[in-house]
């Protein structure tokens, strides 16, 4: 077991009237294997609140958090793990060598094996000939990128990410994009990955967790959420040169079709299933309130 | 492998010492202690111990206000600017955190007085002053108050805003100097509730006028074996007695 957060109650008090504002409802979802998993869910949908739980940064009610198998706080776990904020900004007067290195040494690394590690990060990220620059010097996309290598430094085994694709221009989410790919596949990484923009988690997750309003209503493989969706199957058929296109709903009803059509003399040209893609079957989803 | 703790304060120090905002704190808190000395000068006579007096004086005021803005400036930024998320998530303890934070600025404090040092005698070498060790003691009597009035920024910055953070660590700066007078006010009042509230002030903060060592730079005599034991122990108990108490809320402080 990688990831299982059981039962997370979280509450906030409102700053003047005390009152207690519930904003997690028993959320439990679990990542079982490595994979990509994508943490999706609208603006407030607690996202970013089950995170920082996850991460240590905020308290919690109740609940049960583990990451491979420990307590979630315990610092031979925490060694384990890279996070990458929401729009992060970094020390401005650091070089990306001097910032990488203090995450290294943060991560309990030292000496020559560091040094090989930041070289190695910087190629990865493309940041090579930004070594010695201060990161206030940086654009949003480097220091994005530079983020990226700092939740990497430390080869983790969970790497968790809050929307770290927002706020980039399409070449950024790209290359983005490409580092998170060459990460699953050259490291023993899991990514946890929070996002809203469908077109990158649908590239690149093979799990989803969905969350609604405080509480988590989906958790599995991606495919199976998006067959859900599915609606039914298209005939295409012609009789006498001409072309139509036919819907069914079921596949019983589709059987009928079939030998209809052959009885009337049509000759059936390819029959497909009916598929949604994972933007309109998340459309779905937030517009039936969850009820999945 | 170094520890977290060197490794914060390392970071902190460099981050800190190559910010561009301190050296305009650093050149004003310089023309400041040159205009002190430059009022000396007007004297007709005592320009000495005038200069010294209003010098270190002007000193003393720049470097505890360097305290109190690099105490209050650097948690806010590290919580505006998300870089507290990345270091928590960590095998990095927030006790560990806070302590190396607090070694940090009170090296970069060091190294700005170790600067001080360097203008003073410099002005007094071209004023033609005698350099008497005796001045300097009031140096370390700077940074034991600076070290104690971190932590007590420290404390305010853990669970309030920067402008609430610099207002109450300047109240507590200027209340800790009242000390003194306020128990020779009270022994003479009459008033019951003056009387209450002064002792309860009395015991509440510590005496900072104890750590001001200036009279001994203008009497040219040196301070006490004992004084400087006694305040030595006196600023580490108060500054570990803020920092314990920072400590306690900040390992409860969720990050919003």
């Amino acid at each position: 077991m990688i990831l299982e957060v059981q039962n997370l109650n979280k509450s906030f008090r409102h700053p003047w009237s005390l009152q207690k504002i519930q904003v997690l409802f028993d959320v439990n979802f679990r990542i079982e294997k490595k994979s990509i998993v994508g943490f999706l869910g609208g603006n407030g949908a607690g996202k970013t609140t089950s995170i920082k739980c996850l991460i240590g940064l905020l308290s919690y009610q109740s609940g049960a958090l583990k990451i491979f198998g420990k307590n979630h706080l315990e610092k031979a776990v925490k060694k384990e793990i890279g996070y990458l904020p929401e729009r992060p900004y970094f020390y401005n007067y650091l070089s990306a060598e001097e910032f990488l290195r203090f995450y290294g040494q943060l991560s309990g690394m030292s000496g020559k094996a560091l040094s090989i590690r930041i070289g190695e990060l910087l190629e990865l990220v493309g940041l090579s000939h930004a070594r010695h620059m201060f990161l206030t010097q940086f654009s949003k996309g480097m220091l994005q990128r530079i983020g990226m290598a700092q939740a990497l430094i430390h080869k983790p085994r969970l790497l968790i990410l809050d929307e770290p694709l927002s706020g980039l221009d399409p070449d950024g989410r790209r290359q983005l994009v490409s580092i998170i790919q060459n990460t699953f596949t050259e490291e023993d990484t899991t990514i946890f990955f929070s996002s809203h923009l469908l077109d990158d988690v649908d590239r690149l997750c093979q799990d989803l967790v969905l969350i609604k309003n405080g509480r988590v209503h989906y958790n599995g493989p991606k495919s199976d959420f998006v067959d859900r969706g599915k609606r039914g199957y298209l005939i295409r058929h012609s009789f006498a040169s001409k072309t139509a296109v036919e819907s069914v709903s079921e596949l019983s009803a589709l059987q009928l079709k079939i030998d209809q059509l052959r009885e009337d003399g049509h000759q059936i040209l390819n029959i497909e299933q009916e598929k949604i893609s994972l933007d309109e079957a998340f459309k779905e989803f937030q517009g039936q309130g969850g009820a999945r | 492998m170094s520890s977290p703790i060197f490794v914060v304060a390392k970071n902190t120090f460099i981050e800190m010492i190559r910010d561009r905002v301190l050296y305009f704190v650093v050149v004003f808190s310089i023309l400041f202690m040159g205009l002190c000395f430059a009022l000396g000068q007007l004297s007709y006579n005592e320009i000495f111990r005038l200069s010294v007096s209003l010098g270190l004086s002007g000193i003393h005021f720049c470097f505890m206000g360097l305290a109190i803005f690099l105490g209050c400036s650097v948690f806010f930024r590290e919580i505006e600017r998300k870089t507290i998320y990345t270091l928590l998530a960590r095998p990095l303890s927030r006790g560990q955190y806070l302590l190396g934070k607090y070694l940090g600025l009170l090296s970069v404090l060091l190294t700005l007085l170790f600067g001080f040092v360097l203008c003073f005698t410099l002005v007094e070498y071209l004023l033609a002053m005698p350099i008497l060790l005796t001045s300097y003691y009031a140096f370390v009597g700077f940074f034991f108050e600076a070290a104690i009035l971190l932590s007590v920024t420290f404390f305010f910055a853990s669970f309030s805003k920067p402008f609430l953070s610099i207002t109450g660590s300047l109240a507590f700066f200027l209340i800790g100097h009242w000390v003194a007078s306020l128990e020779a006010f009270i022994e003479k009042s009459t008033s019951v509730s003056f009387y209450l509230i002064g002792q309860v002030i009395i015991h509440t903060f510590p005496n900072l006028e104890a750590l001001n060592w200036r009279p001994f730079a203008i009497s040219q005599s040196p301070v006490p074996a004992y004084e400087l034991s006694f305040a030595f122990a006196t600023a580490a108990l108060w500054a570990l007695f803020f920092f314990m108490l920072s400590l306690i809320i900040f390992r409860r402080k969720d990050f919003e």
